[in-house]
């Protein structure tokens, strides 16, 4: 319980900065998705249950601040973080280059999948307008970015570790 | 090498993910963000969003003051500080000034109007990819409801899709799924005004004999009864008339919606006698 509260902590300050951060365009023009690289990097730490899980209400939230129909989010989110926890196993998520590739892929998935879906409810915002305008630009900052905040995430686990070795010599 | 037990197991949590869609869509209640459990949800990142609003503007203030301060970097100790502390202030009166200036224009567009106006600062936008959307403080508490007409002094903003208990989504005219009925002022032509997800809406359904040209106003037609009429929607920035049944018109939207602050909800109706 309290090795998963940083986690949950981090995953109350993105839900803030999505919806916060950059104007109504994105930042810069560019309309990150920071739930979607949390969920990634759960399932890929975690495993399929905890990733799943982790999609599953980040997915909820999501559906809840956004114009989309609900559950969407919550779907592809879902099944994202079960098939990032299923990778795991498969390939070396260590890897910069593989979490590159899974973000980059997972993105331009969940988009493909969600304007699939909103075209079956007639609730489509187009389909190539939207895949070429917003979902593959952040593909590509997607795989930049989950690499980068996996090499933060070690940096600080590390520093921990030489603070604790440091204090317990002390 | 996982045993049936295992593949089972598998196979019930993959299945998860619909399920929790499908209970997500009715904890959600109708109309969407009308359920308990997402009414708490908006409750509770209401405080959070606004409070990283505030938060935001304040790196920016402080981006800007670092900035003007690396110019004067070779000014001594005292200088400096004594130099910081009056850009802060002078920061400080300009961000009061600006935001006195847009009050007052809020203020004078809602006596102007005669609507039942409510105003609300922008707190956050869409938490997805694909939709235009911004998060106000004002919800059904306020009187705020689905569907009702969102303004700026500037024009058109767009229409409330959600609303929670403190809050409230609402859907921008340049959103690609929003659709507006609307006229070209001058040669009162009617079409209907859909969001291209940039910058700009496109004006369809315009007769292609209908001679409009660059630099003209498109306003709201009333039709539908959302929106109050004759209220500017944005100028036609582009004309394109190919061998087709209707012409192609760019309009760029008159409320500058990538910079949006404040906004007026239309609430109710003009005041008897109005």
């Amino acid at each position: 319980m309290k090795a998963r509260l940083p986690a949950a902590v981090l995953a109350a300050v993105l839900v803030v900065l999505q919806t916060s951060a950059g104007g109504p365009g994105g930042l810069f023009g560019l309309r990150l998705d920071l739930l979607l690289l949390f969920v990634l990097a759960t399932g890929m730490r975690r495993g399929e249950t905890t990733g799943m899980s982790a999609g599953i209400l980040l997915g909820f939230v999501q559906d809840t601040f956004s114009a989309g129909p609900p559950g969407l989010n919550v779907l592809t989110k879902g099944l994202l973080g079960f098939a990032a926890g299923s990778l795991r196993g498969q390939l070396d998520c260590g890897n910069p280059n593989t979490q590159a590739i899974i973000a980059a892929v997972a993105t331009l998935a969940e988009g493909l999948a969600q304007l699939a879906l909103l075209q079956v409810f007639s609730a489509a915002p187009g389909l190539l307008a939207p895949l070429f305008g917003t979902v593959a630009p952040a593909a590509a900052a997607h795989g930049a970015l989950l690499p980068a905040a996996d090499a933060s995430r070690r940096a600080v686990a590390r520093w921990r570790l030489q603070r604790r070795a440091a204090v317990a010599g002390a | 090498m996982p045993g049936p037990f295992f593949a089972w197991r598998r196979a019930l949590t993959l299945a998860l993910a619909p399920l929790a869609a499908f209970l997500s869509v009715v904890v959600s209640g109708s109309p969407p963000g009308s359920g308990a459990l997402a009414a708490a949800v908006a409750g509770a990142a209401a405080p959070l969003q606004s409070g990283a609003g505030s938060a935001f503007s304040w790196i920016g203030d402080l981006g800007s003051s670092l900035f003007g301060r690396s110019a004067l970097r070779r000014e001594n100790a005292e200088l400096r500080e004594e130099v910081d502390r009056l850009r802060r202030e002078v920061q400080e009166s300009r961000e009061r000034v600006a935001a006195t200036a847009r009050l007052e224009k809020l203020l004078e567009y809602q006596e102007r109007s005669g609507f039942t106006l409510t105003a609300a600062a922008v707190i956050g936008h869409d938490a997805g990819g694909l939709y235009r959307t911004v998060l106000v403080d004002r919800g059904s508490a306020d009187g705020v409801g689905n569907d009702q007409a969102v303004l700026s002094p500037g024009g058109v903003v767009g229409r409330v899709i959600k609303t929670f208990p403190r809050s409230a989504l609402v859907l921008l005219v340049t959103d690609r799924s929003s659709g507006l009925d609307a006229l070209v002022q001058r040669t009162r032509d009617r079409g209907v005004i859909h969001g291209r997800g940039g910058f700009d809406c496109e004006l369809r359904y315009l007769d292609r004999s209908a001679e409009v040209e660059v630099g003209d106003r498109v306003v709201t037609s009333g039709l539908g009864g959302q929106f109050p009429k004759g209220v500017l929607i944005g100028q036609v920035s582009g004309v394109t008339r190919g061998g087709e049944l209707f012409q192609s018109v760019e309009v760029r939207p008159a409320a500058a919606l990538e910079r949006l602050e404040e906004v007026l909800i239309v609430t109710g109706p003009p005041a008897p006698g109005r």
